[in-house]
């Protein structure tokens, strides 16, 4: 089994059924390049302490597929490709136009790990926490089933969420404790590693479990006085 | 100086469509100045929506820019040169 742990300085998060709209603190003029998923996980980091100079991590399984759909689409169709969306059209364009906005110069990652991506970004973030305690590091993932022709693939429980963790080694906030191992319950994996996530946050559990395909994910809280 | 009213329907429909291909959702077509700068100043588009208006006005009018010149940017200044531009090339094709 492996331990790590980090400081939840703050997060934030959007599900279909959220009853609070996020305020619109995203800038129009960057907000209208965004997918609607990616607006929602744009407003989860936009207010979080330190988004202007913590390292960025983003995690997501299919990324902004819509835009993805609709330049393949117009691929297929012949027609002339929106040089907007083909900007845009890698795994990290979110994270880029968050660093841009944010003047935030100290580099980012991008992780697609298939059904794993939440958890294997969070295990990167802490990474690079161990690497570099002193510069926190905020989290990004989101995902949404996959649209259109392309929903044959989907899991059929998948569910759209966007969720923003900032984590740092020191300051205020809860410690979680995260210990990992080879999963021993390989046929009855957890339905989605990022909604466990909130759960565990949003239900301010003392402990959380999610059981991948390969790994499986403890988190432990310690209220810290 | 007066302007023709084909002019002046062109350049509200070239509000429109640049609001809605843009996605310029907080803009309303008053609020777009005819004369003002599209780019930088004035309304604050960038490069890739001059790429992308290039798209929409060979798509919408059959308009197609094969190099940038100044020329070019000229005729993509503002509203009012857009829809002049677009005029001169119907007539050229008429």
């Amino acid at each position: 089994m492996k331990t790590a742990s980090f400081r939840l300085r703050g997060w934030g998060y959007w599900t279909p059924d959220c009853v609070v709209e996020h305020t619109n603190a995203v800038p129009a003029l960057l907000r209208r390049r965004v997918t609607p998923l990616g607006r929602q996980a744009l407003s989860s980091a936009w207010e979080l302490p330190e988004t202007a100079n913590a390292r960025l991590i983003l995690s997501s399984r299919h990324g902004e597929f819509s835009r993805t759909l609709s330049l393949l689409e117009a691929a297929a169709n012949r027609s002339d490709l929106s040089p907007a969306d083909f900007t845009l059209s890698v795994h990290n364009a979110l994270i880029g136009l968050l660093s841009i906005a944010h003047g935030n110069h100290k580099g980012h990652t991008a992780i697609a790990a298939g059904q794993e991506s939440f958890c294997y970004g969070l295990l990167e973030a802490i990474a690079c926490l161990k690497e570099n305690p002193d510069e926190p590091v905020v989290l990004i993932h989101f995902d949404e089933p996959l649209p259109g022709a392309f929903s044959q693939f989907n899991d059929p429980t998948e569910q759209p969420i966007a969720i923003a963790l900032a984590l740092a080694t020191t300051g205020e906030g809860d410690l979680i404790q995260i210990d990992f191992e080879a999963s021993q319950h390989k046929d009855k994996p957890s339905t989605s590693h990022s909604h466990d996530f909130l759960n565990f946050l949003t239900g301010n559990l003392t402990e959380g479990l999610s059981v991948g395909v390969n790994v499986q994910w403890r988190w432990t809280r310690h209220a810290v006085a | 100086m007066q302007l023709k009213p084909e002019v002046t329907s062109l350049e509200l429909e070239l509000k429109h469509l640049i609001i809605d291909a843009l996605k310029l959702e907080d803009i309303s077509p008053e609020q777009i100045d005819s004369t003002e700068p599209l780019f930088g100043e004035g309304l604050g588009l960038d490069s890739i929506d001059a790429l992308e208006l290039g798209v929409i006005l060979r798509k919408r009018y059959g308009i197609k820019i094969a190099t940038v010149t100044d020329e070019v940017k000229v005729h993509f200044a503002n509203i009012q040169n857009l829809a002049r531009f677009i005029l001169s090339q119907r007539e050229q094709v008429s």
